[in-house]
């Protein structure tokens, strides 16, 4: 009996967490899957909600421009990130410091207000387009915020601040020594990179693009403010299904959902056979 | 080696200056009275003073930060309580319980969301309650991070050696697990717990998604107004950014606090 008391308390100590990850977590995404495979009206299993998704352009073209705005937003970002990441990482002191704190600050900068701070810039009334309208510079006159290209460079400045904090710590990975032996055997700065330091911090540089693919893909605040349903993004179309002021229709919402989720699942698994391939190459 | 050095500054300097053009524009925006020409025309505080007396937005503001802050007050008691019992008695169980808690990571905020509510909207239970539906998904959001610090630092100090140590000298574990090892870890949980209070403060998409109408965060306001006055708005922004510096100031304090404390 004492026994049982005693396994009754430790089990009381996970009652918490276990509450909120049955609840919040697995039942509603095991509730998901199955809503996913039923009708709306909620009898009978079918594909429908699948076979309209890989039919109607409507959602073909919603994943299209996700997608494409992910990868490229992502791998964009990952170069400006691994370049500055590089600079900063000799440094010192105080100058590092502040810009660190530049990029943590920027890395909450997101959402609204970051979209906000935009229209404020690059909008049809923003600063920056009134001012070339005046100086007679094109480019940036007509420049359309509110499309998918337009809205790129917000989804690049997000990825900046996030992807250089997460690759700041690889790059103390590659030691100063190697690189000294690479020049005193005459490997010039580009090829040691290439060669030694680039596959040395691969890991890192692959989970950190996880990390900004997951970001891009899941970012709903850009998107909704900017072009709303104009240009379709499946984040948006996903919220709509469930909340949206047209017929509600949580059946696809759901199969989208999943599609959504089969996109980070099968990002994870190609980035992790790329991950194993140069862990072998590391331990050999 | 001397040409590099000098493409590194100019990489830096062209990086900052593309970060810091939005905040630098708002800045100005904010407190000039109209921006049509080249150069801002006139100086004004009358849209910081409209914004800070404006109880919609203040109001916003707080509600952001209860809802913020009660999710990380019950992730944090949870997984420590939980981390407790698999440290000091089922070792086996850690593979679960960072299996459950990083789940979210992969299924991002909006598919939890979703999710969430189309389970339980319309069931006539505690559970379609919104604002109890937003803490709760706020909860599993931010269980990853909340695990990943809570999990690092109690390793870090040897916990179960810890316990050992006290229950010899007579102690009850679980009286030295509050007593001792989480004031030791305090320092890291709370820069996990600032992170997390500031992902959730600045989130928008769940609060659109569950409950904008009912319980309208700074956020949300932001949105609904988003054709109003350029120029408030831009006060508005200001406000929330200064907020974030707070907090970041704050994360960055107890950083230090932790190494100050490993240096003695």
């Amino acid at each position: 009996m004492k026994n049982f008391k005693k396994a009754g308390g430790r089990i009381a100590f996970f009652l918490p967490l276990a509450f909120i990850i049955l609840f919040f977590e697995c039942v509603p995404l095991v509730s998901m899957i199955v809503k996913s495979f039923l009708e709306d009206s909620g009898s009978g299993f079918t594909l429908n909600n699948f076979i309209q998704i890989f039919q109607k352009p409507a959602y073909l073209v919603a994943i299209k421009n996700t997608l494409w705005i992910t990868i490229l937003s992502t791998v964009v970002g990952l170069i400006i990130d691994f370049f500055l990441a590089m600079a900063l990482s000799r440094d010192t002191g105080k100058k590092k410091s502040l810009y660190l704190s530049l990029l943590n600050l920027t890395s909450n900068f997101s959402g609204v207000p970051l979209s906000i701070a935009f229209i404020t810039l690059l909008g049809t009334a923003g600063v920056f387009v009134l001012i070339s309208k005046q100086i007679g510079f094109t480019p940036l006159a007509s420049y359309n915020l509110y499309s998918l290209k337009g809205m790129f460079i917000i989804y690049v400045y997000f990825q900046i601040p996030m992807g250089t904090l997460l690759l700041l710590p690889t790059f103390d990975k590659v030691r100063k020594e190697w690189k000294e032996a690479a020049r005193l055997m005459n490997a010039r700065s580009v090829r040691f990179w290439l060669q030694i330091g680039i596959p040395v911090m691969m890991p890192g540089i692959l989970g950190t693009f996880n990390m900004l693919f997951a970001n891009a893909l899941a970012t709903y605040a850009t998107p909704y403010l900017l072009v709303n349903n104009s240009i379709s993004l499946l984040p948006v179309k996903i919220v709509d299904m469930f909340v949206g002021d047209v017929k509600q229709r949580p059946g696809l919402g759901s199969a989208l959902s999943i599609v959504m989720l089969l996109i980070v699942m099968i990002e994870i698994g190609l980035t992790n056979l790329c991950k194993r391939h140069f862990e072998r190459g590391t331990k050999r | 080696m001397k040409e590099h050095k000098v493409l590194k500054t100019i990489w830096k300097v062209c990086v900052a200056v593309f970060l810091l053009m939005p905040l630098v524009v708002t800045l100005i925006y904010s407190f000039s009275e109209r921006w049509i020409n080249i150069i801002p025309e006139g100086f004004t505080l009358e849209y910081y003073v409209k914004t800070l007396t404006n109880t919609t937005f203040l109001m916003g503001i707080v509600r952001g930060m209860v809802t913020a802050l009660i999710p990380v007050l019950i992730t944090n008691i949870s997984v420590l309580l939980a981390l407790y019992v698999v440290i000091v008695y089922l070792q086996n169980m850690e593979k679960v319980v960072q299996l459950f808690c990083l789940i979210p990571s992969t299924i991002n905020g909006i598919i939890v969301a979703t999710s969430v509510l189309g389970t339980y909207a319309g069931s006539d239970t505690v559970f379609s309650n919104r604002i109890f539906m937003l803490v709760m998904i706020y909860c599993v959001f931010i269980m990853p991070v909340t695990y990943q610090g809570i999990r690092n630092s109690l390793y870090a100090v040897n916990t179960a050696g810890i316990l050992e140590a006290a229950e010899m000298l007579g102690y009850r574990k679980f009286h030295s697990y509050v007593t001792i090892v989480i004031p030791t870890i305090l320092p890291g949980l709370c820069n996990s717990a600032l992170m997390s209070f500031a992902g959730l403060f600045g989130d928008f998409a769940i609060i659109k998604i569950i409950a904008a109408s009912q319980w309208e965060t700074a956020q949300a306001y932001l949105y609904r107004n988003r054709s109003t006055d350029a120029q408030e708005l831009s006060a508005a922004v200001v406000i929330l950014l200064l907020i974030t510096l707070v907090i970041n100031y704050a994360v960055h304090k107890s950083q230090n606090d932790k190494k100050g404390v490993r240096a003695e």
